[in-house]
C-alpha cells in the first residue's frame, strides 16, 4: 500500500508545485502505477470515467462554437449600456454574468471569455480593472458551484455518484444565490470609490454598437438552439437516463453539424492536457483504490470525527476547503470520493439504516454536498487555488494590470471564508 | 553547359556603354547585339519586341541584385536558343534607384526559361569577387572583357542555391536601438522585416512590422472576438507611446532562419512555403549575413523567368 501512496504523494507534490506540467506528471504516475504492476491495465482503463471526458470535450466544443459568434461580447456590452455606464451597477452586472456563465461552462473558459472584455470595458471607462478582475475570479468559482457542470469537481462527483444535474441545482443553488447576494454586497461596499466613472466616459458606453459585436448571426441562433437542447439534455438527464457526458458529447457534435463548422477545426481547440490530466488522474486513484488506500484514510477520517455524521460532513467542507485553496482540487476530489464511498456504508450500519434511498438522502448527499461546496468555494482562497485564479492574474499581469499572490488572496480569502461559513450554516440547517 | 555557350562572338561584350538612362543602354546593346546575323537566325524578332520585353520585366520589378549589377531578361517566343551579352557603363545608370555599371543581358526561348537562371547563378558566382569586379569595371575594350571569363569558370551543372537568388543585405538594425527608431526606419522604407545583428554582423533576430504592432497594443486585444462595437474610443496612441523606448533587442523574435550560402533552391521554397518563414537570411562561413531571400525574391528569379 505504501508505494502507490508514495507515487501519489510525489505526484500531487509535482502537480501542486507545478514543477512539471500536471499533464506529463499524472499520465508518468499511472504509468508507474500500472508499469510497476500496482493495477491491472485492464482495471486503470476501466477506471477513466469517460463520462467526465465526454462532457469536458463536448463542453469545449460548445463554449468554442459560442466564442466564435461573439456573443459574449456582446452580452457584456449590453450589459454595460443596461448600467448606463455606471462603474459600480457594471461590475455587479458582471460578476451576475461571470457566475451565471460558469455556473453553465468551465470556470477557466468563462474567466478567458470575461477577462479581455473587461479590460477593454475598464479602460474605456477609465475605471482600475484589477479589483474588477479579481473580483470576476472569486464569482466564477462561486457560480461554478451551482451546477454539475460548473466547475470540475462537481463534474467528478456527478459521474460517479447517483446525483444528477437537477439534484445539484436543488441543492447548490441556494445556498450559492445566498452567497451571491450578501458577497455583491460586500463588493460594493468594498470597491464603490475606485469603480466610479465620469459623465465623459460613460458617453462612450452610450455611442457603443452591441449589435456589431455579433459576427456569425446565423450561426449563432444555430448554436444558441442546440445550446438549449443540451441543457434541457441535462435537466432530463435522470428522467431519461441518460448520463450528462452523453448529452454533452452527442449535443456538441449537433452544434457542429447544424453549424456547419469544420469538426477538425472544432476539436483542435478541445484542450487535450485537460482531457489526458484527468485520464492520467483516475488510473492513479484506480490503483490506489485497488491497494484499499480509501478504505484505511475512510477508517481514520471517521475515528477522528468520532464517528459522527454531522462533523464528518462539516470537517469535509472545511478540509476539502482548505486544501483546494492551496493545492488543485480535481486530484483532492478524485481521491476524496472513492473515501466518501468508503465511509456511507460504515454511516448506515451505525445509524441502523436499510433503505438505499435514505441512506441516499441522509448520508451521501449531506457528505458529497460538503465534499462539492467545499471544494469549489476553496479555490477562493488564494491565487494558486483555482485555475481560474490564475489564468486571470497571468492575463492581468500581461496587460499592465498586476495581482499579485497577496493582492489576490487579501479578498479572494475573506470571501472564501464568508461563503464557507454560508456553505457550513446551509448544510446544518439542511441535514442536521 | 557553359555561359559563354550562349555569347555570340564579341557583339556579345560591349564596354565604355554612352547612354545615362536604363531603357536607353538596353537599346544601345540590343543594336550592337542585333547584327544581321542575328536576325537572320530570328525571322520572326526585331529589336523593338527585345526592347519592350525587357522594360516589360524591369517593370514588374528591377533586376538589380545590388553591388552594381543588373540581370535584364526577356522570355521570348521566337527566339531560337538563348542567347547572353554584358555591357559595362563607365558611370552607374540608375535601375529603380539602384546604381549598375555592369549589365547582364539574357534571352531566353519561352520554352526553356530555366536556362536565365542558371546563367545568373554562374555570373553573379564569379562576379561576387570583388577585386574581380573590379577589373570588370575597367575593361576598355571586348576582347579584354570577354577574355576575363574563362570557360571553366561558368559551367552551370549545379543547382541554384541561396548564392544566386539572395539579394545582398542593405536595412539591419542593433539590438540596442530604440523600437521607436526601428518603426520610423521600417515605415519610411517600406520594410516588413528588418534583421536585429550584433557587433560582429551576425543575426540574433527579427523585427517584422507585425511584430511591432502586435507589442504596441495589449494583449487582451488578441483574446476579442471583435472591437466594432465600440463607437468613440482611440487609445492607441497610448498603447504606442509606452511601448516606444523599448531596445529592439526585447521584442525581436529570436526564431530566424539562417542558411548556408549553398542552400539549395528546393530548400528554400521548402522553408518559405511550408515552413512558413517570412525571410531566409544567408550567412557565410563566419556566420556573417550576407544576403536575403524571400518569397518575393524567389518569385522574382525563380517563377518570372
Amino acid at each position: 500500500m505504501l508505494i502507490p501512496v508514495l507515487i501519489f504523494l510525489v505526484v500531487y507534490f509535482f502537480i501542486a508545485t507545478e514543477l512539471i506540467d500536471k499533464t506529463i506528471a499524472a499520465l508518468i504516475g499511472a504509468g508507474l502505477m500500472i508499469g510497476l504492476h500496482l493495477v491491472h491495465y485492464e482495471e486503470a482503463l476501466h477506471a477513466i470515467d469517460l463520462n467526465v471526458i465526454f462532457l469536458l470535450i463536448g463542453m469545449m466544443v460548445v463554449v468554442n462554437t459560442l466564442t466564435d459568434t461573439g456573443v459574449f461580447e456582446w452580452l457584456a456590452i449590453r450589459l454595460a449600456r443596461l448600467a448606463k455606464g455606471n462603474g459600480l451597477l457594471i461590475t455587479v452586472f458582471f460578476m451576475v454574468l461571470t457566475a451565471v456563465l460558469s455556473a453553465f461552462l468551465d470556470n477557466v473558459t468563462t474567466v478567458i471569455l470575461m477577462a479581455p472584455i473587461t479590460i477593454l470595458l475598464c479602460q474605456l471607462l477609465e475605471m482600475p480593472a484589477v479589483p474588477v478582475l479579481i473580483m470576476e475570479a472569486v464569482f466564477s468559482n462561486i457560480g461554478g458551484t451551482a451546477t454539475l457542470v460548473g466547475d470540475p469537481p462537481n463534474i467528478l462527483i456527478g459521474s460517479q455518484t447517483h446525483l444528477s444535474f437537477n439534484d445539484f441545482l436543488v441543492n447548490l443553488s441556494p445556498p450559492v444565490l445566498v452567497m451571491m447576494v450578501l458577497l455583491l454586497g460586500v463588493m460594493a461596499l468594498l470597491f464603490r470609490k475606485q469603480i466610479c466613472t465620469t459623465e465623459q466616459t460613460r458617453k462612450r458606453i452610450a455611442q457603443s454598437r452591441p449589435e456589431r459585436a455579433i459576427l456569425q448571426p446565423q450561426i449563432l441562433k444555430k448554436a444558441l438552439l442546440v445550446f438549449g437542447l443540451i441543457l434541457a439534455g441535462f435537466f432530463s438527464s435522470r428522467a431519461l437516463d441518460i448520463e450528462p457526458g452523453i448529452v454533452a458529447i452527442a449535443g456538441a457534435m449537433l452544434m457542429v453539424l447544424v453549424c456547419k463548422k469544420d469538426i477538425h477545426h472544432s476539436l483542435v481547440h478541445v484542450e487535450w492536457n485537460t482531457i489526458l490530466f484527468f485520464a492520467g488522474l483516475f488510473m492513479m486513484i484506480a490503483a490506489l483504490e485497488h491497494n484499499h488506500v480509501f478504505e484505511k484514510m475512510g477508517e481514520g477520517i471517521l475515528h477522528l470525527c468520532g464517528g459522527n455524521l454531522q462533523a464528518t460532513v462539516l470537517a469535509i467542507l472545511w478540509f476539502s476547503a482548505i486544501a483546494s485553496a492551496l493545492v488543485d482540487n480535481i486530484p483532492l476530489v478524485m481521491a476524496m470520493i472513492p473515501l466518501v464511498k468508503g465511509i456511507i456504508p460504515v454511516f448506515a450500519q451505525q445509524m441502523g439504516l436499510d433503505d438505499p434511498l435514505l441512506v441516499q438522502s441522509q448520508i451521501a448527499e449531506p457528505l458529497f454536498w460538503s465534499l462539492a461546496l467545499g471544494a469549489c468555494l476553496g479555490g477562493n482562497g488564494t491565487l494558486v487555488g483555482a485555475s481560474a485564479n490564475v489564468v486571470i492574474a497571468q492575463m492581468a499581469n500581461r496587460n499592465n494590470c498586476p495581482i499579485t499572490f497577496w493582492s489576490f488572496t487579501r479578498y479572494g480569502f475573506p470571501f472564501m471564508i464568508a461563503s464557507l461559513v454560508i456553505a457550513h450554516l446551509y448544510l446544518y440547517v439542511r441535514f442536521f | 553547359m557553359n555561359v559563354l555557350d550562349y555569347t555570340v562572338s564579341l557583339v556579345s561584350w560591349q564596354t565604355g556603354l554612352s547612354h545615362r538612362g536604363r531603357n536607353e543602354v538596353f537599346g544601345e546593346m540590343l543594336d550592337t547585339f542585333c547584327t544581321r546575323e542575328f536576325l537572320d537566325a530570328n525571322p520572326d524578332l526585331c529589336k523593338e519586341d527585345i526592347l519592350d520585353a525587357l522594360i516589360h520585366r524591369e517593370e514588374q520589378r528591377t533586376t538589380a541584385v545590388g553591388k552594381e549589377i543588373a540581370f535584364p531578361h526577356a522570355r521570348m517566343e521566337n527566339i531560337n536558343r538563348p542567347f547572353f551579352a554584358m555591357g559595362i557603363v563607365p558611370e552607374p545608370v540608375l535601375f529603380d534607384e539602384e546604381p549598375v555599371r555592369i549589365v547582364c543581358m539574357i534571352l531566353v526561348p519561352a520554352s526553356d526559361p530555366s536556362i536565365s537562371l542558371k546563367i545568373m547563378a554562374q555570373l553573379s558566382r564569379k562576379l561576387s569577387d570583388d577585386a574581380f569586379r573590379e577589373t570588370v569595371f575597367q575593361s576598355s575594350d571586348p576582347e579584354g572583357l570577354r577574355k576575363l571569363f574563362k570557360r571553366g569558370e561558368l559551367r552551370m551543372d549545379g543547382p541554384v542555391c541561396a548564392r544566386d537568388i539572395m539579394r545582398l543585405p542593405r536595412w539591419s538594425l542593433k539590438e540596442n536601438m530604440l523600437i521607436s527608431e526601428c518603426a520610423h526606419m521600417m515605415s519610411r522604407d517600406h520594410l516588413r522585416a528588418v534583421p536585429v545583428l550584433d557587433e560582429h554582423k551576425r543575426i540574433v533576430g527579427e523585427i517584422t512590422s507585425e511584430h511591432l504592432f502586435r507589442y504596441g497594443l495589449p494583449e487582451f486585444f488578441a483574446k476579442l472576438k471583435s472591437v466594432s462595437f465600440i463607437a468613440e474610443f482611440d487609445p492607441f496612441e497610448k498603447y504606442f507611446e509606452d511601448e516606444r523606448n523599448i531596445p529592439v533587442g526585447d521584442v525581436m523574435e529570436r526564431n530566424v532562419r539562417t542558411v548556408p550560402l549553398d542552400y539549395t533552391l528546393m530548400e528554400i521554397v521548402f522553408d518559405l512555403a511550408i515552413l512558413r518563414f517570412n525571410k531566409l537570411y544567408v550567412t557565410n562561413a563566419d556566420g556573417h549575413w550576407v544576403g536575403t531571400i524571400d518569397q518575393g525574391t524567389v518569385l522574382n528569379n525563380v517563377i518570372n523567368h
